[in-house]
């Protein structure tokens, strides 16, 4: 075994075990929070800053050792990546040259297409929507509630 | 010195390379938001970003064109969806999947990720036929459900809610990485479990498969694979130099069929190995990257010796 082998595997280990441990901290505050509100603490939050905090700073070790061998292997010629070997052999076909006048006009008909949406939408509102709704924190994209 | 020339030749990063970085920085050129632990709001948030990156980033200083879509389609009962669809439009009209190969945050992490030296799984005919789920994806997260709850009077921008990894990564992440906004932590949910279990699931897998999240799940590369054939940036094929060798396709790390198709994100990597020096990246008639220089015979002869 070569030492980029036995290195991409300690590697495969190491991101793996950071992983799954990342996800059952999180499904594991979750649980612990469903079991409060279970117990009669209605308003018992699933995650605290305190908690979370706790919990990143027993997986620091993990963390630190996995970006050490990121690192690594950025900076050791030995341990970085072989080349990967190209697909078997097979022919492709060859692309068939679009026409380009008939491809000119379809552009410039989607231009005129996307000119025109983007202006009707700015008249309708559809901007200000945009804007409204990009200003304030997304919930659904946090995760919140 | 010749030592130091050597790395520096072997880590000196491409010129795509610098571009995804500046693209990714400029997203999120925002940077007080980061140290306040605030969101931008200023006007700028009135146009979307032609890659995906979360509004909610304290960073970013536009919005979102997946998250745009969605809730113009949420709004679209009371306004038709046309500035949203309009922007998306000119932006795969322009660029196509240029954007995900060169212009996407997201694109560039699951690449650097790719890099780390772990067991690869190559495509395969699987990985072609898993390629088709982004446009299920797109179809019922950011198509349907929106515009289902949305005649019913509940937006809900379904692909931000149950899958996007930029939103907790970005948003989620950015946000609650800073002391101000201790008091999200009390709101968080099962919602945040299940999104942030997908993002560790996704930036895993990206480490193992090439682009994973970009392949197989991104309704975004969906939309823009679209514009492949009419797109006016892209990889582009000389036809009457092609010899049909099938190089490209080879050495490509996507499900391609061949060169500038709907899986194809443009990351000229194919024009390095092209013996016929065929493939070009142009923007219409303008070539932005031409193939390298031919080597002459003499040149490969001594190689070879």
């Amino acid at each position: 075994m070569t030492a980029r082998r036995i290195y991409g595997l300690l590697m495969t280990l190491l991101t793996l075990a950071l992983a799954a441990l990342l996800c059952l901290s999180a499904a594991g505050f979750y649980r612990a929070g469903l079991a409060a509100r279970a117990a009669g603490e209605a308003n018992a939050p699933f995650f605290t800053r305190e908690g979370v905090a706790e919990r990143l700073k027993g997986l620091w070790p993990l963390a630190a050792l996995w970006l050490a061998g990121a690192l690594a292997s950025w900076l050791i010629p030995a341990l970085r990546p072989a080349r990967p070997r190209p697909a078997p052999a097979s022919a492709a076909p060859v692309p068939a040259a679009p026409d380009q006048r008939r491809m000119a006009l379809l552009r410039l008909a989607l231009l005129a297409a996307a000119a025109a949406l983007i202006v009707l939408g700015a008249l309708n509102g559809g901007a200000l929507d945009m804007l409204q709704k990009a200003v304030k924190i997304c919930t659904e994209c946090v995760g919140l509630g | 010195m010749d030592k130091w020339k050597s790395w520096w030749a072997a880590h000196r990063p491409s010129t795509r390379r610098l571009v995804q970085l500046y693209t990714a920085l400029m997203y999120n050129a925002h940077l007080r938001g980061f140290a306040e632990g605030k969101i931008y709001t200023g006007p700028a948030k009135s146009v979307c970003v032609p890659g995906l990156n979360c509004y909610s980033c304290p960073g970013a200083v536009a919005a979102c064109p997946l998250g745009a879509l969605q809730n113009a389609i949420s709004a679209s009962p009371r306004r038709p969806a046309f500035y949203a669809l309009g922007l998306l439009l000119l932006f795969g009209l322009a660029l196509g999947r240029v954007v995900c190969g060169w212009a996407c945050p997201i694109g560039l992490l699951q690449e650097l990720l790719y890099k780390l030296p772990v067991p690869k799984v190559k495509k395969s005919r699987f990985t072609r036929a898993l390629s088709w789920l982004k446009y299920l994806i797109l179809a019922v997260f950011v198509a349907i459900l929106p515009l289902w709850y949305a005649l019913r009077d509940f937006p809900l921008p379904a692909f931000c809610k149950y899958i996007c990894p930029a939103g907790t990564l970005q948003g989620a992440v950015g946000l609650l990485a800073h002391p101000a906004n201790a008091e999200l932590f009390g709101l968080l949910g099962a919602g945040f479990t299940w999104k942030f279990i997908l993002l560790v699931l996704i930036l895993t897998a990206s480490l193992f498969i090439y682009r994973f999240f970009c392949r197989f799940l991104c309704p975004l590369g969906a939309i823009y694979s679209l514009f492949a054939r009419a797109a006016f940036a892209g990889v582009r094929v000389d036809a009457a130099r092609c010899t049909g060798c099938g190089a490209c396709v080879r050495c490509c790390p996507v499900d391609i069929r061949q060169v500038g198709d709907r899986e194809c994100v443009h990351c000229t990597r194919c024009m390095s190995v092209c013996p016929e020096q065929a493939i070009s990246l142009k923007a219409g008639r303008w070539t932005l990257k031409a193939p390298p220089a031919r080597r002459s015979a003499q040149e490969r002869g001594g190689e070879a010796s």
